[in-house]
């Protein structure tokens, strides 16, 4: 399958961070959607449902274990793979908790972060 | 003499800071056989009473008796007259019969802290010697209070260096992330480039990993202090782990000889682990050995059958570690006097922190000058 077709969110506040990964995924012909806002993720998700979403924990506005939970609890989009991306301490086990299927510690490396988007597309 | 000594040994015991309170005011009343008690501190301006035996709230006014005995370090005994006085401006006082009442000025380094106050439902009780006796019992108190208080402070104050590592690093990590990302860019597009942006480039990826590592150096101390470093336990061989530990330390030092010295069979060198975190153990320790020799000098890691355990020695042949260093080589963020190597001094604790927690032991034998060699027990797994 070609990976045109598929569909990725990424979801965090820091503007250079969006863009790295946006460049890293965009260049393996990913279909990219970049969301500095994470209320906007279910208005999105209405319009094309993602393949795999990066969702940082600490956005402003919301909380990204708190958007998880949400999509985990829905029927349409429980199984949409979640990466948790975080510099917090405890990334690997907030990911656990709210039932994200990946997390990627800040700061990550890219063979590491599409390691991770190979094995779940 | 004895009694006091004893009521006095008691307020050592580990208590809280309200239990501490509590005792000293029961010490206090059981001392002379008299029937109420209260202490009251200064805390933050505000005077009043931190534990009482009384039914009733004192309000502690700053014309009172109290306040009087705390400003001046004086100690008053009230009888009689004074006492009715008190009771009629505290009517509920008369009801429990209150007939005499000592305070007692408490005070550490001379700065006044409080006042310990007892009361008694004999009349003319407190003499001279019940007095004294209550003087060198507050002294004692003083000081438990001191150390319940200066316990408390540091507390409050290990918590908020926590909290701000935790905080600093994430705030480090963020920037760091962008940083990271856009290097890994650029070098991704310079890839077998060989000219001076390339190397610049690397040199920005290089330091930039060398912070990130701190960064998370810092991490991991805070993650073990507040038991966050959470286990991953399964059944593994320590001859893959070190396997990968030496792979490690190749791509890091490539020139360097390292050598393996084991003829365990794959079952024998079976233990119950967790995989990333024994494999820091070798990394860390290869990377001391890697450190603090001469890139010529040879560095063997042998590992050996020893009936319920396994033994992991990692063996340089560096300057070896001084004397006076060796008791302290696993604490947490002690660097050597005269190390000059990067870090934060964690390298060892962690190890330690780590084979404990897998039941093993580490030892380091060391001779000054010659080298170094650490030796890590491990049960095996099969036993």
């Amino acid at each position: 399958m070609m990976a045109a077709e598929k569909t990725i969110f990424v979801v965090d506040d820091d503007p250079g961070i969006l863009e790295v990964i946006t460049i890293i995924l965009s260049e393996k012909d990913y279909n990219v959607v970049s969301l500095s806002d994470g209320n906007k993720v279910f208005a999105e998700i209405k319009k094309q449902k993602p393949d795999l979403i990066f969702l940082d924990i600490w956005i402003s506005g919301t909380d990204g274990r708190d958007i998880t939970r949400k999509l985990k609890a829905e029927d349409s989009t429980k199984d949409i793979p979640i990466v948790i991306i975080s510099a917090l301490n405890e990334t690997e086990k907030i990911a656990k908790e709210v039932g994200a299927e990946e997390f990627l510690e800040k700061p990550f490396e890219i063979d590491r972060l599409l390691q991770i988007v190979e094995s779940r597309i | 003499m004895e009694k006091i000594y004893r009521a006095g040994l008691r307020l050592l015991d580990q208590l809280t800071t309200e239990e501490t309170f509590e005792r000293i005011v029961k010490e206090a009343i059981k001392l002379v056989s008299a029937d109420y008690g209260s202490l009251t501190l200064m805390d933050n301006d505000e005077f009043k009473d931190v534990y009482s035996t009384l039914p009733l709230p004192v309000k502690r006014r700053k014309k009172g008796y109290t306040f009087k005995s705390f400003i001046e370090q004086k100690v008053i005994v009230l009888h009689n007259q004074e006492v009715k006085d008190h009771r009629d401006r505290y009517p509920e006082m008369a009801k429990i019969g209150i007939q005499s009442v000592i305070l007692i000025p408490l005070s550490y380094r001379k700065k006044p802290i409080g006042v310990l106050v007892v009361n008694s439902r004999k009349k003319e009780h407190f003499s001279k010697r019940e007095r004294d006796v209550l003087v060198l019992f507050g002294s004692l108190a003083s000081l438990a209070i001191r150390k319940t208080q200066s316990y408390d402070e540091t507390r409050k104050a290990l918590e908020t260096r926590d909290l701000f590592i935790s905080m600093a690093s994430h705030e480090l990590r963020t920037p760091l992330t962008a940083i990271s990302g856009y290097i890994q860019l650029l070098q991704s597009r310079h890839i077998e480039r060989d000219d001076t942006e390339s190397r610049w480039i690397n040199h920005l990826a290089w330091e930039t990993q060398r912070l990130t590592n701190l960064v998370k150096e810092l991490l991991e101390v805070n993650r073990i202090k507040n038991g966050n470093f959470e286990y991953f336990w399964k059944e593994g061989s320590l001859k893959t782990i070190l396997e990968r530990a030496l792979g490690n330390i190749q791509i890091r030092h490539p020139d360097r000889e390292v050598l393996l010295e084991e003829s365990l069979t794959d079952d024998q060198a079976l233990v119950i682990g967790d995989f990333d975190k024994l494999l820091q153990v070798f990394n860390n320790l290869l990377e001391n050995a890697a450190d603090f020799s001469d890139s010529t000098k040879k560095i063997v890691v042998k590992l050996s059958d020893r009936r319920k355990t396994i033994l992991i020695a990692v063996k340089d042949q560096g300057r070896g570690i001084q004397k006076k260093d060796l008791p302290h080589i696993f604490d947490r963020f002690y660097r050597g006097e005269d190390n000059s190597k990067e870090g934060i001094g964690i390298g060892l604790f962690l190890v330690k922190d780590i084979v404990t927690r897998h039941h093993g032991t580490v030892r380091v034998k060391s001779i000054d000058g010659k080298g170094t060699t650490v030796e890590v027990i491990l049960p095996k797994a099969n036993i």
